[in-house]
């Protein structure tokens, strides 16, 4: 009975402390969460983003999260170092670049280009 | 040709933002306003050109234009290209809003050079105007992500290599602008 109380407290103290990292992509821009336990996010903990060799350094926000723009849809090496010995490496690919190139908007496109217009006709009225 | 959130640091970032929000001030102060359907118009041929997408091998390379902006508009090139790199950023997420200042100096700065190569009186210069302001702004484009950090050596190589094609494409499409340009007697 002891040693099953110890190996639970053993097991415990082990999984409280082990870092988590949870990766989605929306819209080409990779969002990193990295915590302990739910309550207890990895906050300001160093962030190693790798994708085609390139590799970019970030740190990790209050809530243990950061955020980075894609540049493709390659594989992406997502490391966190909390310290003490904590440090936790996920590969995660991402798709949703694919996804916006998919979905080019048309309404986007025509709206954009009449706001382009529509600033210079309000600057050619202001100019008058 | 766009450089992307999270890619440059933040001097960059306040210096580039710094220098094109005075190149903003300066060309809405001085533009005049029979020059601003112009602007206009082109800033629209910009912000278009970028969604004709060329395939080349694996991957693919898009217009630009730049160098038609700056021979048509001189200085107020900087104010069409700024107000179509906003769009291009807020509805289609090529560039970012914090890069949009850097983006406007690499594209901005060659469309102007590309002015002051067509006023001078060179063999071929419609396909040199084209042709430079993609090689400038290539270069201007490796030299701020060479100088944002050693591990963009090899992106910002790769980048460069992709555009050479760009160049002669481009330089070749002004080539045939300019001449349909001159033979329809269009004053620029």
């Amino acid at each position: 009975m002891r040693v099953v109380l110890l190996l639970c407290i053993a097991f415990g103290l082990v999984y409280g402390h082990s870092l988590k990292i949870f990766a989605t992509d929306t819209n080409g821009t990779l969002n990193v969460e990295s915590f302990f336990t739910k309550s207890s996010p990895c906050i300001e903990c160093d962030m190693t983003i790798t994708q085609n060799k390139k590799q970019i350094a970030l740190k990790t926000d209050t809530n243990g999260t950061a955020q980075i723009k894609l540049i493709s849809n390659d594989e992406v090496i997502i490391e966190v170092n909390a310290g003490a010995g904590h440090y936790k490496q996920i590969s995660y690919i991402p798709n949703s670049i694919q996804e916006e190139n998919k979905d080019f908007d048309v309404q986007k496109f025509v709206l954009a280009l009449v706001l382009i217009f529509g600033i210079f006709y309000l600057l050619k009225r202001y100019k008058k | 040709m766009h450089i992307s959130e999270g890619i440059i640091n933040t001097p960059t970032i306040a210096i580039s933002t710094a220098i094109t929000t005075i190149a903003i001030v300066y060309t809405i102060k001085h533009l005049k306003s029979e020059d601003i359907t112009k602007v206009s118009m082109l800033s629209g041929l910009f912000f278009v050109a970028s969604f004709i997408h060329i395939p080349l091998g694996v991957t693919s390379i898009h217009l630009i234009l730049h160098s038609i902006l700056g021979v048509v508009l001189g200085i107020n090139a900087i104010l069409a290209i700024f107000v179509a790199l906003l769009f291009q950023a807020l509805f289609f997420g090529y560039g970012g809003l914090s890069t949009i200042g850097i983006n406007t100096i690499v594209m901005g700065l060659p469309a102007i050079i590309a002015y002051y190569i067509y006023i001078k009186d060179l063999k071929y210069k419609e396909f040199l105007v084209g042709f430079v302001a993609v090689l400038l702004s290539s270069i201007l484009l490796n030299g701020v992500l060479v100088l944002n950090g050693e591990e963009f050596i090899t992106s910002a190589k790769i980048i460069f290599v992709s555009n050479i094609p760009l160049m002669f494409l481009e330089g070749f499409i002004t080539l045939l602008i300019f001449r349909f340009l001159s033979k329809a007697k269009v004053k620029i």
